[in-house]
């Protein structure tokens, strides 16, 4: 039966072995988890009942393929354990990793692959967007009569406005005026919504075809 | 029972409010800001209810003064319930904000308002379909006719229930409310507006900006342009579902006309034009009939009283002050603003400030800035309050400078009262000419002067309508009342300061004392000084102190042509009255005000002198 005490020394000689490439002892593993060396023995040799490696001579661990998979498996958690804390949730580097150690015991591997994939998808998201972008027009460049898509509204802080009255990314709008300095009317929703030069001018829009 | 009444901006919130209301209606401002709320009572089956009119918002998560209010109101405790006004003809955008009102869970009450209109457009919307979905009683109405009013009272006091809809938002969003819900045990609401960084509770703002850093991020959008577009797109959801039949919208050939790159700014003008013309004779022939008949019925038996001195100068201070305010809030403003409330209600104002917002950027501010420098020629008070209108702390001040200088209509009676007719109509129309001249360059030079942010403009045009005249009236008296409210004290107040200054003498004193500066400066006798003071009180009273002080009507016999000239001038130009400083002092602070006096003062005089060496 694996512990969370057990599943630290599979972590611990998996990384010793993957990372270092040197070859795993009681010692080095006691070094690593900042444990008593007796109680990792003790711990591996519950480990070796289980089948998940054996003590060698010289206190060597070696690993059977299912400590492997096993330790691989703590590690994967733990990275996307860690990388959720700081990268999503906001928490420091060193801290999210201490708190990974802990967590990394209790959490079921569909849990670790589904936190795995929501810290992947949207960052594909966002670059498949970027490499989307070809010749970048602003809705003060467009003639009247146009109908487009909004890509990016640049202008942060204080434009919410644009976004309650609709004027999104991925919305469809139309130029029905535009002034002589590039002041411009657009229908979106049904409702003719006039905006100065300078927000029109930092409304990246695309044309409908 | 408190109601409120909430809506998009031009959903004929305020025509279903003055219907269910009718008159004995209480304009409030809300503690602290100029917006106005609007109150009535009504009775229905013995029970009283409360219903206010909210002031027309397209979120409930925006940092305006009216966003916030609704906000506070809705939150409120006393609050039992709302109707929610859509507008039939633009459903999807309508239900954006309903969509924000049902995330309160307050008992609610949705109107469809304009439905006549829907009908013409051959927009058919499947009410009890929308109402399965919102989880509330949906009612048609078409307010410009008065139908089905009658049925929103009896539906929010016996029918209302809570909408149990739900927006789907994003799942980082979603994920997001959640850990805000579990670690602080707030509401979604609150969870919602925390990540849009509107909380107070510091603890909740950090853990909130956080995630909202976080998943900005990730989205590169901020977290308020994501839940917009979550609401939109529930809206659009919600909308293709109950809406049988759609048409796109064509704009019509007026609107076309009247926006037009060519046509639309000669409209602009000659509509403006007209107004001030009509407002002019309209208000000078209302004014000399109100005038006049104070005068005879109240003022002169009250002289011929033969009260002691001192109680018959007090009595004829404040008799004098409720003569100005008359003379001038009903006929000039009442009639100004019933013009500009036409203005309103077509839905034309809005085409004229993006019409105007080349010209206006020059100035330092955007097409919304052209509303108050045309209230400001009807009186400068109503205009000051009009500031509201602007975003931003920068524009508000130099709009408050320029609005201060815009001659109203009080000014306009000295120049035509006293230059057009004994100087010439040319010298009257160069006066004009100056003050705007004088106002463009302020606006130039305090638009680069001026420090703050700049905001761009971003505004609704509101459809053309044509406007219904007991709106319009409406609208007129509560502005005027408001005015009454504001100027009428401050009138009477500074009306018996002055009277008891003439009383004790100060007034030959002080036109002694300033003859020799005014006499070498600007060329005037030391009494026009002391008329030009009583020109704070009420811009034409400088006029008619003038007339007292000089012991004659016909001014051309003791004052050259010049001096009236620059007479009129300085008085045009100079401090603006004590009724605008006092809403200056409310909308901009009492500092700008005080820099507004000061620079008007400096300006009045330099231009006066200048004008002294010059031509005299």
């Amino acid at each position: 039966m694996k512990t969370s005490a057990g599943e630290d020394i599979l972590e611990a000689a998996c990384l010793l072995l993957e990372k270092e490439k040197s070859i795993p002892t009681v010692r080095k593993v006691a070094g690593r988890l900042s444990e008593d060396e007796d109680r990792v023995r003790k711990e591996a040799l519950e480990l070796e009942k289980g089948g998940f490696l054996r003590l060698e001579e010289g206190d060597i661990i070696e690993l059977s393929e299912k400590g492997r998979e096993a330790g691989l498996r703590t590690i994967q958690k733990h990275t996307v354990l860690e990388r959720f804390l700081s990268e999503i949730l906001g928490m420091e580097r060193a801290a999210a990793s201490e708190e990974a150690c802990i967590l990394e015991h209790d959490i079921s591997d569909e849990t670790a692959d589904r936190l795995e994939g929501f810290i992947a998808v949207p960052r594909g998201r966002g670059r498949r967007l970027q490499r989307g972008r070809r010749r970048l027009l602003t809705l003060a460049d467009v003639p009247e009569g146009t109908d487009l898509r909004v890509v990016t509204v640049r202008c942060r802080g204080g434009y919410e406005r644009l976004a309650d009255l609709g004027i999104l990314p991925g919305e469809t709008i139309r130029v029905v005026h535009i002034l002589n300095h590039k002041a411009v009317v657009v229908r979106v929703k049904g409702c003719d919504v006039a905006l100065s030069p300078e927000i029109a001018s930092s409304i990246l829009v695309e044309r409908l075809q | 029972m408190k109601i409120g009444l909430i809506g998009n901006p031009n959903v004929g919130k305020s025509l279903i409010f003055h219907q269910l209301t009718g008159i004995g209606v209480e304009v409030s401002n809300y503690p602290g800001t100029t917006v106005d709320l609007f109150s009535g009572t009504l009775c229905y089956r013995k029970e009283r209810i409360d219903l206010v009119d909210l002031p027309g918002i397209y979120s409930l998560e925006g940092k305006s003064p009216e966003e916030e209010i609704v906000r506070n109101f809705i939150t409120g405790e006393e609050v039992e319930g709302l109707v929610a006004v859509l507008d039939a003809t633009h459903l999807e955008r309508n239900l954006y904000l309903l969509l924000q009102v049902a995330e309160y869970k307050k008992p609610l009450v949705v109107v469809l308002n304009m439905m006549d209109e829907a009908e013409k457009r051959g927009i058919e919307i499947d009410r009890e379909k929308l109402s399965s979905i919102i989880g509330t009683e949906v009612i048609p109405v078409t307010a410009t006719q008065g139908k089905n009013v009658g049925e929103i009272i009896p539906a929010i006091l016996f029918r209302s229930r809570t909408p149990d809809i739900t927006i789907p938002y994003d799942l980082h969003i979603e994920a997001a409310i959640r850990t805000l819900v579990s670690v602080h045990g707030i509401s979604r609401v609150v969870a919602l507006q925390a990540l849009q960084g509107m909380v107070d509770d510091p603890g909740i703002a950090e853990s909130a900006g956080t995630l909202a850093r976080e998943i900005e991020e990730v989205h590169r959008m901020s977290v308020q342009q994501i839940i917009a577009g979550n609401r939109h797109r529930c809206a659009r959801v919600i909308a293709e579902k109950v809406i049988r039949k759609r048409e796109e919208v064509t704009a019509g050939s007026l609107d076309t006309l009247l926006t037009s790159r060519v046509w639309g700014p000669v409209i602009l003008c000659a509509v403006l034009a007209a107004i001030l013309l009509s407002v002019f004779s309209i208000g000078s022939y209302l004014e000399a009939f109100l005038v006049g008949s104070f005068e005879s019925l109240i003022v002169q038996p009250f002289l011929s009283l033969g009260l002691e001195p001192l109680p018959e100068q007090i009595g004829l201070a404040i008799l004098l002050a409720l003569q100005a305010g008359l003379g001038i809030a009903f006929p000039f403003i009442f009639t100004f603003y019933i013009f500009i409330s036409i203005l309103e209600d077509s839905g034309y104002l809005t085409r004229a400030a993006f019409l105007a917002d080349s010209t206006m950027h020059r100035l330092g501010m955007h097409g919304q800035g052209i509303i108050p420098l045309i209230l400001g020629f009807g009186c400068n008070v109503p205009a000051i309050m009009g500031l509201r209108l602007l975003r931003t702390r920068r524009e508000r001040v130099i709009a408050s400078f320029l609005v201060s200088m815009i001659p109203c209509s009080a000014r306009t009676v000295i120049i035509a009262g006293i230059v057009a007719v004994f100087v010439g109509f040319g010298a009257a129309l160069s006066i004009y000419v100056i003050t705007f001249g004088l106002i463009i360059l302020t606006g130039i030079v305090l638009s680069r002067i001026t420090p703050g942010e700049r905001y761009g403009m971003i505004l609704e045009l509101s459809p053309l309508r044509v406007p219904e005249p007991g709106n319009v009236l409406a609208k007129s008296w509560y502005r005027i009342r408001e005015f009454l409210v504001i100027a009428m004290p401050l009138l009477v107040a500074a009306s018996i300061v002055l009277g008891l200054l003439q009383y004790i003498g100060f007034f030959s004193l002080f036109a002694e004392l300033v003859a020799p500066f005014s006499e070498t400066i600007l060329g005037l006798p030391g009494y026009a000084a002391s008329a030009l003071l009583f020109g704070i009180l009420r811009k034409e009273m400088a006029l008619e102190t003038l007339v007292i002080l000089s012991g004659t009507a016909d001014l051309a016999s003791v004052l050259t042509a010049g001096q009236i000239y620059v007479f009129a001038v300085v008085s045009v130009l100079f401090i603006p009255c004590i009724s605008t400083m006092a809403v200056l002092a409310r909308v901009v602070g009492a500092r700008i005000t005080f820099f507004v006096s000061l620079y008007t003062l400096i300006l009045g005089v330099c231009i006066g002198a200048l004008i002294n060496i010059l031509v005299v």
